[in-house]
């Protein structure tokens, strides 16, 4: 087994390595990027930033004479005039009785707003030499500035804040190479193959599945690796030979953050080179193979880009991302910033998600339809796999939800809600099923619970809000909510509308709608094929990512999971639609009644509630 | 017709190879004639040089009265071409095939050409289908209409039956059968003795670039003392290799 | 002409049986955009929330009576030095130190490569200002000269580009630079499409013994390249205009200055983009015809695609501005008509300048695809002609 994969990995290797044109991409590329982005850069950063022009200003004359020459202001003369002046980028109107001076700009030219800026500087230095004559004839004896001189000192050196520009682009560079190289590799090595009938050859030939995959995956990663590890080296190399010289001083690749960032990359580009295998694996041709990569790379260099927003910073919930969070934990180990735990973090979550990507990889790895092409679609589902529709129907409700039901609910949230819920989401629950032709009744199991099950979901909904206050509230140190976000979920309850319109909408209205989509239509026509667990798990996935918030999640998902075990033990959708209601309708009462003084019931009753609630539908489905 | 005199090709990668060694024959209408010769012999560089697709290093060669060098898309409407490899588009039905050619080649009226086409073909019953879901039979049917659909005088047909069943190939035979009867001139190349020995009014015998012979089926009896055309061709080659 | 149209209306055919193209041109943006946005959106929520769970950490030395204005929350004093602040244990140390002469000196150190530690010197500087103020009106209200007469009076920038530019000036950038990558890509994989596809699958012998010159076949074929691509650029525009459409319900009015944009401009812009589609087909279909597999034409057509999304990148930056040598750099002036052209308005010569240009890389670069189709070597895969031999050494 081991031999065999050596195998297959040499001789794929040896068959990239042949391709010249290959090479130049995988290779070329990562080491001449750098070297001439840094050298283009460095030759045109002063033009860019138009930091050496003159400018043209028109100013009244008693301004005039403070205008000193490092201003870099050239004047023209004239009084301020209404009409575009064309020739002065800006012109400062003097302060008159109470009114305040203006300087006249035009924001669209940035030649304009520089010169603003540096009016700015003149006429504040020409205040502050008034009000020190104000100051003076009033005998107070000081000046404007000492009233409080304010001195800053940034302990970050030039060279630190150099590495920090260098750190918003560095993974976005990183990332991109190594994406570039394992597309290739991958598209030659496993899609290249099977359209080229190889792989046929290959597979009768006796070898091991698994170390076929496992050889090839191999060359996909190995080339990524080096190519990223070239862009690293040329990097280094083209900032030690000194291509790049910032006006405020030298730039170097911090030699603490060389080996912190070779731990972050390895695991990222590892997993990267197992995604892009897997998608390659998946097409059944070499066209369908680019397109689907070219949309999987468009999809991780807009996550590698959160690195080249300043705003952002390294959060406990972005380190959970999987290309984000080792995009900035590498941006901030470039400027020294050790967030010891952070980091861990982000390390651990990488190692996950490579985890889970190996996991998923080793399942296709055993299905037939892998090397061999697919099923067609009439095969695909007289088997029951219904896995491609379940997803299209999500992705529709999202589509729907986003295009539809924001809008609508942004004329009107009462009606555009009570739409959103039965117009969208009960019509794509039918529809789904109408469209691959399952029966509704079977599949959404409708069907009059038994008695003890129906007793057990009315304790399990009493619970379940425990559930998700719970989780709620555990996770608030990783993912802290806004203000301004509560505010708009407790503006959203507090219209003013009787008691049970507010119930209708948000606890019996959703649960319906809902249930009938999950638990009814995704988990119906999953559950033919996949296994109860699995089936749960995903489509509790989904209806938490449905909830389009991120500190919705967690909760919704693990409300999910309880609803699904309900509808899978009991039988019946009518029991996950009485949890539901039952959930939705305590968490509107809560909101509304003010019932707990901070808002939330104590954690001494979340606790056992919540017991009761996972309890009571684990006792679901016994037969006397 | 075809007059092909002193055709030369070289090719020069990795080394000089001359895989058309002043190659003349003629074809007249209503005529098969066939090019015999085993793969590599030079058979479909050949081809390509009466096709237009190569120019010559050597010689000319003149179809219909136009030559290849001097008037190469006189030459290409006066021909049907089919190479070896069927040249379907696969998300392409097979009405839209034939009436994507008819367009290319100015087919006047090409909707009703296409109509008579697949009514005389037989395409009926899949003309709507997709190529890419036609079996190979199918398919080579409607690369047969492609080559058809503008009535050219000339045929050149690029081992036509190679991998084809027997029912398939039959029908290539009858095609150029008819094709000889409407006055046509079918030029084709294929290894196949039995196929040279049925069809060919005359058979050209090639390789290694050479022509060994040119002659009708009886000529080449007389000339050799041998009945089966394998036997002759096994024969000529002998002999040209004692030669050499 | 005749053939040339058809031509193009065959590989039109094919592509819109494409579920990979159509995929990619319209479903692809439909979903990437809400995707990215609402990612961006929650990215920001969080961001928020952790930012009010953080105080600003400032050790504090300040006279009694100012420390408890400076202290309030979110900033919170706490003892330390400037190891602490090292050591990320602290975010800015403050210390005002009363002078002997009168007056205050502040102190205020910080570290400008941490959030947290900028957030903390924004927010004491905004502070120390306002006390500055504050007391300097105390004065002037004191000694009965009025509250402002020792204040500085106000600086009021006056923002005079015609109302609503300003906000499509931002947009006018990215939207330029999107709308280039979006047709470089979408110009790219077609491409490949219909010349080494149609090699490989060797339908393209069968097309070359069609009596139609070589040009029309290339011309047909680029100019279906061109539609396909701006068709995926349409997709993607109407795709962004539906997703910020569903979040900002006062869009109208955000994008209301593009409507009463003079219309010429906006012609000028439409027809910058047409051409450069074709000029982008003509160019890459050059470096893509002579590949001999997807691969290598892939390969080949990424590299200048890389060159060509750098080039229109320029328009990112604002400093740059359009002028006449810009303009006759193939993409990056296009990019920068397409910005003013969005942003304000450009002089009729430069866009035509850059629709000339356009247009010629177009007519060189179908020209040279008809003399390399025509060529045996590139048709049999047996030797490329001496000026694209470089593109390909032999085949193993």
């Amino acid at each position: 087994m081991r031999r065999q994969t050596a195998l297959v990995f040499r001789w794929t290797l040896l068959q990239q390595l042949r391709d010249p044109s290959g090479l130049l991409v995988i290779f070329l590329i990562p080491v001449l990027l750098n070297p001439v982005a840094l050298w283009l850069g460095d030759r045109f950063q002063s033009r860019l930033q138009g930091k050496d022009a003159q400018l043209l200003v028109r100013v009244p004359e008693e301004l005039a004479q403070w205008i000193l020459p490092e201003d870099q202001l050239e004047l023209v003369s004239g009084p301020h005039s209404e009409d575009n002046d064309s020739r002065a980028l800006a012109s400062v109107e003097p302060a008159r009785d109470g009114e305040p001076a203006r300087i006249h700009y035009r924001s669209i030219r940035q030649q304009s707003v520089l010169a603003k800026s540096r009016l700015e500087t003149v006429l504040q230095r020409f205040q502050e030499h008034e009000v020190d004559v104000a100051l003076e004839q009033a005998g107070l004896g000081i000046t404007y500035q000492q009233v409080l001189d304010i001195q800053e000192r940034d302990l970050a050196t030039s060279q630190e804040s150099q590495a920090g520009l260098l750190g918003r682009l560095l993974p976005l560079i990183l990332l991109f190479v190594v994406m570039n190289a394992a597309m290739l590799s991958a598209l030659d090595a496993i899609t290249g193959e099977r359209e080229r009938s190889t792989l046929e050859t290959i597979l009768s030939s006796g070898v091991n599945r698994l170390s076929l995959l496992m050889g090839k995956v191999g060359v996909v990663v190995g080339v990524a690796l080096l190519s990223g590890l070239l862009a690293l080296m040329s990097l280094w190399a083209s900032l030690a030979l000194g291509l790049y010289h910032p006006s405020t001083g030298g730039l170097d690749l911090p030699f603490h953050a060389i080996p912190w960032l070779l731990v972050l990359f390895l695991p990222v580009t590892l997993f990267l080179g197992l995604v892009t295998s897997l998608v390659a694996a998946q097409a059944p041709d070499f066209r369908t193979g680019q397109f689907n990569i070219a949309m999987l790379m468009l999809v991780v260099l807009a996550m590698a880009g959160v690195s080249a927003f300043p705003s952002l910073s390294l959060s406990a919930f972005l380190a959970l991302v999987p290309v984000s969070g080792v995009a900035m934990a590498m941006r901030e180990v470039m400027v020294g910033h050790y967030q010891w735990g952070l980091l861990a973090l982000v390390l651990l979550a990488s190692l996950l998600h490579l985890g889970l990507a190996v996991y998923l990889g080793a399942r296709m790895v055993v299905r037939e339809d892998l090397l061999s092409g697919r099923y067609s679609v009439a095969e695909r589902r007289a088997l029951g796999r219904f896995a491609p529709e379940v997803g299209g129907i999500f992705a529709l409700c999202l589509l729907a939800n986003w295009f539809l039901g924001q809008r609508v609910q942004s004329l009107d949230f009462v009606w555009g809600t009570a739409f959103t819920q039965v117009v969208i989401v009960m019509g794509l629950a039918l529809g789904g099923v109408i469209w691959v032709g399952a029966r509704p009744s079977i599949t959404w199991q409708l069907r009059w619970p038994g008695r003890g099950d129906t007793a057990l979901a009315l304790v399990a909904g009493l619970g379940a809000p425990g559930i998700s206050l719970l989780l709620a509230r555990v996770q608030a140190p990783l993912l802290p909510i806004a203000s301004s976000y509560r505010e708009q979920v407790n503006a959203a309850l507090d219209l003013d509308l009787p008691m049970p319109v507010l119930l209708a909408l948000f606890a019996a209205l959703p649960a319906l709608s809902e249930e009938l989509l999950f638990r009814g239509t995704l988990l119906g026509l999953l559950r033919r094929h996949s296994s109860p667990i699995k089936s749960v798990l995903v489509v509790a996935l989904l209806f938490g990512t449905m909830h389009m918030q991120v500190v919705r999640v967690l909760p919704t998902t693990c409300l999910g999971l309880l609803l699904g075990a309900a509808a899978m033990r009991g039988r019946s959708l009518l029991l996950p639609m009485g949890i539901h209601v039952i959930h939705n309708g305590l968490l509107v009462l809560l909101g509304y009644g003010h019932w707990f003084p901070d808002g939330d019931p104590p954690m001494v009753l979340l606790l056992p509630m919540a017991f009761l609630s996972v309890a009571s539908v684990a006792a679901m489905g016994r037969r006397p | 017709m075809i007059e092909a005199r002193g055709l030369v090709k070289r090719f020069h990668s990795p080394r000089t190879v001359v895989a058309v060694d002043h190659v003349s024959f003629r074809c007249l209408p209503g005529q098969i004639f066939g090019l015999l010769g085993p793969n590599g012999a030079g058979k479909t560089t050949t081809l390509r040089i009466l096709s237009t697709l190569m120019a010559p290093d050597e010689g000319s060669a003149v179809l219909n009265g136009y030559d290849v060098r001097r008037e190469p898309e006189r030459v290409r409407a006066s021909i049907g071409y089919l190479s070896t490899s069927t040249g379907l588009y696969g998300r392409l039905s097979a009405r839209e095939m034939i009436l994507y050619f008819a367009r290319l080649q100015g087919v006047k009226e090409p909707g009703r050409r296409v109509d008579e086409l697949v009514e005389e073909m037989g395409l009926a019953a899949f003309a709507d289908t997709r190529c890419d879901r036609l079996s190979t039979g199918m398919k080579q049917k409607v690369s047969i209409a492609r080559v058809l659909v503008h009535d050219p005088p000339i045929l050149i047909l690029d081992e036509p039956t190679a991998g084809l069943d027997v029912l398939v190939a039959r029908s290539f035979m009858e095609l150029m059968e008819r094709a000889r009867a409407a006055g046509r001139c079918v030029l084709f190349s294929t290894h196949i003795m039995s196929e040279a020995e049925r069809l060919c009014d005359r058979i050209a015998v090639i390789h290694r670039g050479r022509i060994l012979a040119n002659a009708s089926l009886e000529e080449l009896r007389l000339a050799t003392g041998q009945h089966y055309m394998e036997s002759i061709f096994v024969h000529l080659v002998e002999q040209a290799e004692k030669q050499a | 002409m005749r053939t040339i149209l058809a031509v193009m209306g065959k590989e039109l055919l094919e592509a819109s049986r494409d579920a990979n193209v159509l995929l990619y041109a319209l479903g692809f943006p439909l979903l990437l955009y809400p995707m990215l946005i609402w990612g961006v959106v929650q990215l920001l929520q969080v961001e928020a929330g952790v930012t009010e769970s953080q105080p600003s950490r400032v050790a504090m030395s300040a006279p009694r009576e100012m420390l408890s204005a400076l202290a309030e929350p979110p900033v919170e004093s706490l003892p330390g030095g400037e190891e602490d602040l090292l050591a990320d244990r602290l975010d800015a140390i403050l210390e005002l130190v009363p002078q002997p002469a009168g007056g205050l000196v502040a102190r205020l150190t910080f570290r400008s490569t941490r959030a947290r530690s900028r957030r903390a010197r924004a927010l004491l500087s905004e502070r120390l200002e306002s006390w500055r103020q504050h007391y300097l009106e105390d004065l002037g209200t004191g000694m009965g000269r009025g509250a402002g007469a020792f204040l500085p009076w106000k600086i009021e920038a006056v923002d005079e580009s015609p109302a609503g530019e300003v906000a499509t000036t931002v947009v006018s950038r990215v939207l330029a630079v999107l709308l280039l990558t979006v047709l470089v890509l979408s110009t790219l994989y077609p491409l490949v499409e219909v010349m080494v596809g149609e090699r490989e699958r060797g339908t393209l012998e069968t097309t070359m013994v069609a009596a139609v010159p070589r040009l029309h076949v290339v011309a047909g074929k680029l100019l279906a390249v061109m539609l396909i691509a701006m068709t995926a650029v349409l997709g993607n525009l109407v795709a962004l205009l539906a997703t910020l459409a569903s979040m900002l319900p006062d869009l109208g009015s955000t994008l209301g200055p593009l409507a009463s944009r003079d219309p010429l401009s906006l012609f000028m812009a439409f027809m910058g983009l047409l051409t450069m589609a074709l000029a982008l087909a003509g160019s890459m279909g050059l470096v893509i015809l002579p590949a001999r597999s997807y691969k290598t034409a892939q390969n080949n057509g990424m590299v200048l695609g890389t060159v060509f999304l750098g080039l229109s990148a320029l328009a990112l930056f604002p400093q740059v501005e359009a002028g006449p040598v810009l303009a006759l750099v193939p993409a990056a002036g296009t990019s920068l008509l397409l910005r003013d052209s969005i942003a304000g308005g450009v002089p009729m010569s430069l866009g035509t300048i850059v629709v000339v240009t356009n247009l010629s890389v177009a007519v060189v670069g179908f020209w040279l695809g008809s003399r390399v189709l025509a060529n045996e070597g590139y048709l049999f895969g047996e030797r490329l002609p001496r000026w694209l031999a470089w593109m390909e050494r032999r085949r193993d």
